[in-house]
């Protein structure tokens, strides 16, 4: 079945109005009562609920997995797909195809997306997502054996790796942690989802079109 | 609608919904943008998905999640999520949310199994549950009530359920479906060291020179670790050396220095090859100070069977198994020893082409000589070895043997420090308790084990295998911190702290998860009730068990966030809190304990486990449950097994015969010293729905509004268990302290974690116990730790030789697995996650993102494979094994890329429903699946 653009974010609200409601006890209330009179009648069947809606004890012609439908937009020709919240990692909007695995000496996502790459290619490609100030930083503290036999963090003698309460150093080049691209950074099918998600995030200004996260990564980290 | 769509387009959820859609985000909503981010609270907490437990930092606004970010104060991922992590907040956010009970009815409004659902109140929910249980309690005793249990657990959840389940119905039929995850590290843990869980920790990876991957997809499972270990390789290119060990091609090969592509089950014999070059070739390399002092050698049977079902269980004998199907099955009895196990068998009374007939044999081993491993180690040559293992039929063989010799070189170079990791290549294996000891044998011979840098290290599945399915013990052998039901003085220790009687708790703790599963298709067990699992995807055989749901009489529970395949099939579905929805704690792979607060209320009428549980023993009291009860078997003496009657005890000790059980295990004078204080950290400011009930108003099991239990009753469920390990190798920190660190690694003495376990330098228990000797290290662990003396073939000595603070080397051979291709089933297949998609794909199918990024899951196989059935890449074909077929498209160049004669199909998706060709063969001796290996062909649809 293919629903239209309009109509999923139709869904998307109608789902949103929903999870709105319940939140005041008046409607909870009503829903309530509405669930009494609901006592009696078995209208819920099996295959409507879930995500396969087929018969589940046999397999027959109507089960088959929904087909993947990535993006065939070559890079620079592709449409940037919007982050899901503050810094969510951005997904891959454009054809991938051969472009992975990604291997100790061969990773074709910085062919582009490293800066000083990117750099030269944005009159050509405007949408090109430059890696960001986060990814040439390590936040993790140098771990070694001390002298004494005893675990440093930064050089520091620690009773517990959770001792020092953060890190950040400064990197020349990408972070060695974050080689693996496809780790977090995803191709997507061009198909709609299986269900609705009301989940909606809040952008600040500066984090609505790029990442942010440099500045504000050790922002609440100090619990209280 | 209410809503103008200018109105609409202003809000930030405006945001998502182009998000779900991958449209650019309009100007309105960027002008929206710059008021937000005010208001915003951050607050830590663990991640949702697999065993690495990574921290993550949360924002709240308006009772909702609105962003996630990683959490640099973490020490396990330092500020990195994987893909998954980053969408831990819109898990929780899918449209189909349950949010009511719903009962399958009939016209009537009764109870009627054939019935569609219907919305019920939590009252007619608990009615029900009450009714059926006891039904079931009356039919078959304890051991007709059920529960599926979880390595996702909250801590404190585990606590409940394990309470109720063995103190209250006196059943141990509740297992994990950690069974399924780790139950072979266990055993092997437990066979080894004597306790369980990793002595070294996640700085191994800093500190080390060598990562050799056995059986695991780190890339793809672990990935953060794996980004450790890349950050390790990268920075230091020529010295760190990185081997990925595997059936197939992945993700974790694309950034290793070494790939070794094996045949299924042959890691058993390429662990010995690596262990005989050191014993007979490189004999300098062995630390005989270390061995001596702290290492026995030991042997057992080795005609165990495979975990399947034998041939006078009932269902068997009902001829609920096909023809095809018991070709394998049969095996269980008897098999015929195979030229490609000849060799390792000889050693243990066994030649090819000799009938090897099966026998039960639990966990029986006996200490042997070195002289007598020495001689098992003979027929794993390097010749013997690559002919049996080589997995790739285009390889090589000179080339693999040179793999080989490589692979024992790095672990043998003096001075070069190795750590092996693997996950559930190793676990889930028919084989899989013996092949995680052999991984010690070489560690220890090497004396490369337990200290920095140094070790064999078991990565885990789930986010709290460990700190819940493990450590609180919700296995039904296992209580909380190693001690175990069979012990007469672990279950008085129980019954003590618990304040029940003496005699209350059941001694017979055999219903592991298959046995649930095959208990029910045996009518034996009649209720069974689904937590934080979902048992009818995630097991093999899956046609089996959906049908004893569905069609024989009994009452199937499911309690879950969303309506899963478990909830389609059960008869009562429970709508349940999720991850940040209620207060928590997991603990992870290196033994680090976390915790988190309730950060949103939940969703519709849902309520947490913990709830679920608690409000459950309200209908039970001890009259009840604690009056003499049943069992299966009988006595030596011929009686028929049965618990005693202990109200008498109950009442001498001040209890009421009446008083439920929620009095007597989780409402009293100890639990009501846990105040709730909103006044203080670390609950001031956060939600308690248990405790205080919450703003919803939820109408609860009583049909009145549920107003909390009026003590903090998350606080009290952990310390009442964490009393359990103090003081014995398993001290957790208090409550509120982990609520100001980002985790602890127990033990944690004097607030101090511990870094490497049995290293005298690092662990105060190992200090204590080598106090005396001086020795470097104390294997402390109890259990199993006086054998008799043997040979390899058996006992000759009965009499008991301690082997204190000593470990375990084992001499365990190949085996084949019971199901290989043939003929008529050409292929292997082994089954799998992806990295997008956690276990059964309930939660993560349902966040946009990632259901696009994989939508469905995949038939991963070779070109030539594919061309020979006629199907092209992205054509449909079908799955078919002995125990039933499903369709999935046919992938010949993604991210695995399996060699001629095995196929890889992940398990995420329902509607490719590969556990219904799976086999439900096990490690005899852990009782998990093998997930890895079964037959099956494949032909174009």
């Amino acid at each position: 079945m293919k629903i239209t653009k309009i109509m999923v974010s139709g869904l998307s609200l109608v789902a949103l109005m929903v999870t709105i409601g319940c939140g005041s006890n008046e409607v909870a209330k009503t829903e309530v009562a509405k669930v009494a009179s609901q006592l009696a009648t078995p209208n819920i069947t099996e295959e409507s609920l879930g995500l396969r809606k087929t018969n589940l004890y046999a397999e027959k012609a109507e089960t088959e997995g929904d087909m993947a439908k990535y993006s065939k937009d070559v890079t620079g020709a592709s449409t940037k797909i919007a982050r899901a919240f503050e810094n969510a990692p951005p997904m891959i909007p454009h054809d991938i195809e051969g472009m992975l695995p990604i291997k100790i000496n061969s990773n074709e996502c910085l062919t582009c997306h490293l800066p000083a790459n990117a750099k030269g290619m944005k009159e050509s490609m405007p949408n090109l997502t430059e890696i960001p100030a986060s990814h040439f930083a390590s936040f993790r503290p140098a771990t070694a054996i001390g002298a004494d036999g005893k675990i440093t963090k930064d050089g520091k003698s620690v009773d517990n790796t959770s001792d020092l309460l953060t890190a950040s150093h400064k990197l020349d080049k990408l972070s060695n942690s974050r080689f693996n691209c496809s780790q977090c950074h995803a191709p997507q099918s061009q198909v709609d989802p299986l269900v609705g998600n009301t989940f909606s995030p809040e952008f600040s200004k500066d984090g609505i079109g790029s990442s942010n996260l440099m500045d504000t990564i050790n922002d609440g980290v100090d619990i209280k | 609608m209410a809503l103008s769509r200018r109105d609409f387009l202003k809000s930030s959820a405006a945001a998502s919904a182009a998000a779900a859609i991958g449209m650019s985000v309009p100007s309105e909503v960027q002008a929206a943008a710059e008021k937000a981010n005010a208001g915003w609270r951050w607050d830590k907490a663990a991640c949702r998905f697999c065993g690495t437990g990574c921290g993550i930092m949360l924002a709240t606004k308006g009772g909702k999640i609105v962003a996630v970010k990683g959490d640099p104060a973490a020490p396990v991922n330092r500020g990195l999520n994987c893909i998954k992590g980053y969408f831990n907040a819109k898990i929780m956010y899918g449209a189909d949310r349950l949010k009511q009970p719903l009962l399958r009815v009939g016209a009537d409004g009764k109870f009627d199994k054939k019935g569609k659902f219907a919305p019920v109140s939590w009252e007619r929910a608990f009615d029900e549950m009450e009714f059926h249980a006891k039904k079931a309690l009356k039919q078959s005793g304890p051991e007709g009530v059920a529960v599926f249990a979880s390595g996702q657990y909250t801590v404190m959840e585990g606590v409940a359920a394990q309470k109720m389940m063995k103190a209250g119905f006196r059943s141990n039929a509740i297992d994990p479906n950690a069974r399924h995850c780790m139950a072979s590290a266990v055993v092997g843990f437990y066979q080894t060291f004597g306790i369980d869980e990793p002595s070294g920790c996640y700085d191994d990876i800093e500190l080390t020179d060598t990562i050799i991957s056995w059986g695991a997809n780190m890339a793809e499972m672990h990935p953060i670790l794996w980004s450790r270990v890349t950050d390790r390789k990268l920075s230091d290119p020529k010295k760190v050396q990185v081997v990925n060990i595997s059936t197939y091609k992945h993700r974790t090969s694309d950034l290793a220095d070494m790939e070794i592509i094996f045949s299924p089950s042959t890691d058993l014999a390429m662990w010995n090859y690596v262990a005989r070059e050191i014993v007979y070739n490189h004999p300098e390399s062995i630390d005989w100070d270390f061995v001596k002092k702290h290492i026995i050698f030991a042997s057992q049977p080795v005609n165990i069977g495979y975990g399947m079902r034998r041939s006078d269980e009932k269902s068997v004998k009902d001829g609920k198994y096909t023809k095809l199907e018991m070709e394998t099955v049969s095996k269980e009895m008897s098999k015929i020893v195979s030229e490609k196990e000849g060799p390792a068998l000889e050693a243990f009374g066994y030649k090819a082409g000799d009938n090897m007939v099966m026998k039960p044999a639990g966990l029986k081993h006996w200490e042997i000589s070195f002289e007598e491993y020495k001689k098992f180690l003979d027929p794993y040559t390097v010749d013997y070895v690559a002919k049996i293992s080589k997995g790739d039929p285009d390889e090589d063989i000179e080339v693999f043997k040179k793999k080989l010799k490589t692979l024992a070189d790095l672990y043998i170079e003096k001075g070069r420090k190795v750590v092996s990791f693997w996950t559930m290549g190793m676990n889930q294996h028919t084989r899989g308790t013996w092949v995680n000891t052999l991984s010690y044998n070489v560690h220890f011979l090497l004396n490369k084990q337990a200290k920095p840098g140094n070790g064999a290290f078991s990565l885990t599945g789930q986010p709290s295998a460990c700190g819940t399915a493990r450590e609180v013990g919700t296995f039904c052998h296992r209580l909380p911190a190693d001690m175990m039901v069979k012990n007469p003085k672990h279950r008085k220790i129980c019954e003590t702290a618990w304040k029940i009687p003496a005699g209350t708790l059941n001694p017979v703790g055999n219903q592991h998860i298959m046995k649930i599963h095959r208990d029910i298709e045996d009518g034996v067990v009649k209720f069974a009730w689904i937590n934080v699992c979902n048992p009818y995807q995630d097991t093999a055989s899956a046609s089996h068990w959906i049908k004893a749901a569905r069609e024989m009489d009994n009452f199937i529970v499911c309690s879950d966030g969303y309506p899963g395949i478990s909830a389609k099939v059960s008869d009562l579905i429970l709508p349940t809190a999720m991850i940040y929805e209620k207060w928590g704690a997991y603990g992870n792979a290196e033994r680090r304990t976390q915790h988190w607060r309730q950060q949103v209320l939940p969703i519709g009428d849902s309520m947490s486990d913990t709830w679920q549980w608690v409000e459950l023993s309200k209908r039970f009291t001890i009259k009840d449950l604690w009056g003499e009860q049943p069992l299966r078997g009988k006595n030596k003496d011929g009686t028929p097994k049965k618990l005693p009657n202990v109200i008498a005890e109950a009442k001498k000790m001040g209890y009421d015969e009446n008083a439920t059980m929620y009095d007597v295990l989780f409402a009293h004078e100890r639990s009501k010293a846990y105040k709730v204080d909103m006044t203080k950290f670390p609950q001031k400011g956060y939600d308690n729905s248990e405790c205080n009930g919450d703003s919803r108003n939820v109408v609860g099991s009583d049909g009145k509004v549920f107003k909390g239990y009026g003590f903090m009753i998350h606080e009290y469920l952990f310390e009442e268990y964490a009393e359990f390990g103090r003081g014995h190798a398993h001290d957790l920190a208090p409550f509120e302290t982990y609520h100001k660190v980002r985790g602890l690694k127990w033990p944690v003495v004097d607030g101090k974690e511990t870094q490497w376990r049995f290293n005298a330098k690092y662990d105060p228990y190992a200090k204590k116990e080598t106090k005396e000797s001086g020795n470097s290290h104390a294997f402390y662990g109890g259990l199993a730790k006086a054998l008799s003396q043997g040979d390899l073939k058996g006992i000759k000595d009965k009499t008991k030789k301690s082997l204190k603070n000593k470990a375990k080397i084992f001499a365990r051979p190949y085996m084949d697995p019971p199901e290989m291709p043939d003929e008529n089933y050409p292929l292997w297949l082994c089954t799998g996650r992806v990295l997008e998609h956690w276990h059964s794909g309930t939660m993560t199918m349902r966040v946009p993102e990632l259901y696009r990024a994989v939508p469905e899951a995949l038939c991963y196989m070779h070109p030539a494979d594919a061309k020979k059935i006629g199907v092209k890449r992205g054509e449909l074909a079908w799955v078919d094994s002995r125990r039933g077929k499903v369709k999935a498209r046919v992938e010949t160049r993604g991210r695995n890329r399996p060699s001629r004669g095995l196929v890889f199909v992940p398990w995420f998706d329902e509607k490719v429903f590969i556990n219904k060709v799976c086999l439900d063969a096990t490690c005899p001796m852990s009782k998990q699946t093998d997930y890895k290996k079964c037959a099956v062909k494949v032909y174009k649809v």
